[in-house]
């Protein structure tokens, strides 16, 4: 087994950010040794990597599926379990149907989009991790995680010719 | 004749009010954006203090009328037949009513991508939360045995009773709480990166309570795109969820066969009436958080403008659904209908009803200029004014209906009491209350989308003049 | 039944508008008021406090509109003085066929039984008083405070039926009972329910006899015959609700 380092640049600026990722790549390193942490969203593709990302309109869908399932069982299916007759309504009457089921499906909804974006981004999860703080005083973070150590000094030089500031193996620290 | 100002050449190029106001963002460092919106938030000053004790006060005495009023009947809150529903329904359809604006200014103007909402939506979606904390009291505060209010619940259970999914209380408790849940995770998703911001910036028990609430963020590529993605979806689902929200609440009238009530504009109604009085709520609170925390830089009188134009076409729109209710109710003439009408016009409602109109229709007039606008002064008091003639426009829909009925021998009366009073003073002071330590508590301006939105703004030349140009980065 | 429906707004012994409910009991039961013979006297109002345990809730609060009454006397003055003339109408619960009452309820504490009675259970009701601002009579009473039944009253509480603790709404039941009784006595006996067996409380102290109860569906009964009488009307029928409480109506006092 070869030795393995984690190296941590910061950057000013997101274009030098994107031009380091880039010689980066060239040496070899793979697309999950690299993380990038950054204070504000940059538009998807900028930094110069794509993400593919679908599970979450999936989460979102089959929560609604459930909730509709849900809206649609408590509002037709209960009322012929324990029938009533209200007001010369039919047990079920549709228009009422239709707004219990409305209302579970968005509730479903909203919740799956919560927990599913909550499962997407890992959180929560208050291990160790790298990170720096400089990252709230706007620096761009690029973190490379376990790069072979005869790699170190081509990833150092990789960033600071694109400009990288304090370039440095980074400690996990209490999130 | 006139004459024309030149500018020259020599002149230099003029760079507009509005434009400097953009561009003073773009000069201050992430680190003056995350101390400015920090350090107020550890001043409280003994205006602070004070007031809180005083709205701690006022909360704990309604919540003792609450438990008189549980102790000896509804006797106590002044309502009667025929006024079966009073003061109490009156401020849950008022409470209902504020929350609209927040969640609805967030997600629509996020999903329109317009820029100058990033400062005030954390404020605008909170006072959508807390306002439904509010309004989701009445439901408990209104039922006459709060003891057996679990039946409302569907659980299996031996006696086989289950409740009644065809009342519109029932879709209204649910709409609340969808709308309630919906909101605050809204809230809080948009809160994540932030409190990671306050997190690596305090100390103490901050430092404690925002890295348990922070769940671990550190701000990855993946992280923000997936977020980013989330608030995207969340922002449509909303949209939909509120408009429901108020009609359901106007359903609990227009379902039945009351005068007045009966009414298929009635949810239009609310739900104009609802972001008429939301807005109004949002620029007192915009106004009042500005002046109470100095946050001048980020809450600019950009937003107010803003939000004042919005304030004017929300009223014109308000001003039209009434009128456009009132001609068929005037037209077709029926007794009762024109009963209340009257008594409204002319007999005893009408000082509430003249008092109403005039404290919705002034203010309208009044933002229509821009200096107005952008006086916090003024616009504090217009939207206090839009406020209490909307709380009354709620008070004269329910109670004040009720009044009146298809059989004139029931025709009644309705003078609500101390315990009425002070539990409607018990949630207002709640709300303020939650408020204040919400604002001292949680980063009040979205700093991230703030930092994000000065990506947007470069300037360029036209002509004589530096004008922003905005780039698209969300 | 579907045909019955057809013309169903103006028949009494039938079902109300509605979306189609699914009551097609052979009983229904109607009471009918001839307003020709009321007097105004109360003792209706009187005799149905005494049997339900409907507590007094003395002047200052009925000003306010906080009385119990069940049933209560309607008078409306006609003409000017001196040429005035009162008119006396009892009012209790219709009992509607399509009661906007039971549908808002969200717990079920009203609904509508196999007979055609608008049900109220005390014991499931929350008390939002939903069903009181949908009831366009304004015949739902609800207690505001616990009942207070001075000596002696407390004495004269009927066992057969419940008191009702504060934040409850309560109405009338057409004496359900004595339904109940009389049916069970008839069952005992091996026999059917006899036309006129049955007297609610009001049925039963009416000195002028202006009451008459029994099943709208029998076609036979005292009640059904009144209820086809050209004098035949039923209160706020335009609403759809279908009430079962049929008032006759003539010369002196017109309605």
């Amino acid at each position: 087994m070869n030795k393995t380092i984690n190296l941590m640049g910061l950057f000013e600026d997101d274009t030098a950010t994107a031009a380091a990722l880039d010689d980066i790549y060239d040496l070899g390193v793979q697309d999950d040794q690299i993380t990038v942490i950054s204070p504000i969203p940059y538009p998807e593709q900028s930094l110069g990597r794509e993400h593919i990302w679908i599970r979450l309109p999936l989460i979102v869908l089959a929560g609604s599926a459930l909730g509709f399932a849900t809206g649609f069982f408590l509002s037709s299916v209960t009322p012929r379990l324990y029938p009533i007759n209200v007001s010369g309504h039919p047990l079920t009457g549709g228009p009422p149907a239709a707004i219990i089921t409305y209302i579970f499906t968005m509730l479903f909804t909203v919740i799956a989009i919560f927990i599913g974006v909550l499962w997407e981004i890992d959180v929560p999860g208050f291990e160790k991790k790298f990170y720096t703080k400089r990252v709230t005083s706007g620096m761009l973070s690029v973190l490379l995680e376990n790069i072979p150590l005869n790699q170190e000094k081509a990833a150092v030089s990789a960033m600071e010719s694109n400009g990288g500031q304090d370039i440095h193996r980074p400690e996990k620290m209490t999130l | 004749m006139s004459k024309i100002k030149r500018i020259r050449k020599s002149d230099g190029v003029i760079v507009p009010e509005d434009v400097q106001d953009q561009l003073l963002l773009t000069t201050v460092s992430d680190d003056e954006l995350n101390a400015l919106m920090l350090e107020p938030m550890k001043r409280t000053g003994p205006l602070f203090w004070g007031t809180l004790a005083v709205l701690t006060a006022v909360f704990f005495w309604g919540l003792y009328a609450w438990g008189y009023q549980i102790r000896w009947g509804f006797g106590v809150a002044g309502i009667n037949r025929p006024v079966y529903w009073g003061m109490y329904i009156s401020t849950f359809v008022f409470w209902v009513g504020i929350s609209h604006a927040g969640t609805m200014i967030s997600a629509v103007l996020r999903i329109f991508k317009a820029d100058w909402r990033r400062p005030i939506t954390r404020g605008a979606e909170a006072m959508t939360a807390f306002a439904l904390m509010m309004a989701g009291m009445y439901p408990m505060i209104h039922v006459g045995r709060l003891w057996k209010v679990i039946w409302m619940f569907p659980y299996p259970n031996n006696r086989h009773l289950w409740p009644n999914f065809q009342s519109p209380l029932m879709w209204d408790m649910l709409a609340i709480t969808t709308y309630l849940v919906g909101s605050s995770l809204y809230l809080y998703l948009a809160l994540i990166p932030d409190l990671g911001m306050a997190r690596d910036n305090s100390t103490g028990w901050r430092y404690k309570l925002y890295r348990a609430m922070a769940l671990g963020w550190r701000g990855t590529e993946a992280g923000w795109h997936k977020l980013e993605k989330a608030l995207g979806i969340f922002a449509i689902v909303i949209i939909p969820i509120f408009l429901s929200v108020h009609s359901i609440v106007s359903w609990d009238f227009a379902v039945t066969t009351q005068p007045r009530w009966n009414s298929t504009i009635l949810p239009i109604f609310f739900i104009i009436g609802a972001v008429f009085s939301g807005l109004s709520a949002l620029a007192t609170i915009l106004v009042l958080v500005r002046w109470g925390m100095k946050l001048d830089f980020y809450l600019r009188k950009e937003h107010l403008d803003n939000v004042g134009k919005l304030i004017f076409v929300a009223g014109i729109s308000w001003i039209y659904v009434w009128f456009a209710g009132l001609i068929v109710e005037w037209y077709s003439n029926m007794p009762i209908t024109v009963e209340l009408l009257h008594d409204e016009w002319y007999g005893d409602l009408a000082p509430l009803f003249i008092t109403m109109m005039v404290l919705n229709i002034i203010p309208i007039f009044f933002l229509a200029f821009r200096k107005v606008r952008r006086s916090p002064l003024f616009l504090l008091i217009l939207t206090l004014m839009v406020n209490v003639g909307m709380y009354i426009e709620r008070f004269l829909i329910v109670a004040g209906n009720l009044m009146r009925n298809y059989m004139p021998f029931n025709w009644g009366d309705y003078k609500p009491t101390w315990v009425t009073i002070s539990i409607v003073a018990m949630t207002f002071a709640g709300f303020i209350l939650f408020y204040m330590i919400f604002t001292r508590v949680i980063p009040y301006v979205p700093v991230w989308e703030v930092k994000q939105g000065r990506l947007r703004f470069s300037t360029r030349q036209v002509g004589r003049v530096e004008v922003v140009t905005i780039t698209q980065v969300d | 039944m579907a045909t019955a429906k057809k013309n169903s707004l103006n028949t009494p012994e039938n079902e109300g508008g509605g979306h189609g409910g699914e009551t097609t009991a052979e009983t229904r039961w109607g009471l009918s008021i001839d307003l020709d013979k009321c007097t105004g006297c109360q003792a209706c109002v009187v005799a149905c406090h005494a049997e339900n345990n409907v507590p007094v809730v003395g002047e200052e609060e009925t000003a306010y509109g906080r009385s119990a009454h069940w049933l209560r006397i309607e008078r409306y003055w006609e003409g000017e003085y001196p040429n005035v003339k009162a008119k006396f109408m009892p009012v209790m619960c219709q009992q509607c066929t399509d009661a906007p009452c039971e549908a808002v309820c969200p717990v079920y504490a009203t609904y509508h039984s196999d007979e055609g009675l608008n049900g109220q259970i005390y014991n499931r009701c929350i008390g939002t008083r939903f069903c009181g601002s949908a009831c366009p009579y304004k015949t739902r009473m609800y207690n505001w405070f616990d009942p207070i039944y001075p000596e002696p009253l407390a004495e004269q509480l009927n066992p057969d039926v419940t008191v009702r603790s504060r934040g409850i709404m309560e109405k009338c039941t057409f004496c359900v009972q004595r339904i109940r009784r009389t049916q069970e006595d008839a069952k005992a006996e091996g026999r059917d329910v006899q036309d006129g067996e049955i007297a609610p409380a009001c049925v039963q102290s009416c000195p002028t006899d202006a009451f008459t109860f029994g099943n709208l569906n029998d076609s036979e009964s005292a009640v059904s015959q009144e209820a086809r009488s050209s004098r035949a009307f039923r209160l706020l029928d335009n609403l759809g609700t279908g009430p079962a409480v049929i008032y006759l109506k003539g010369g002196e006092t017109r309605v």
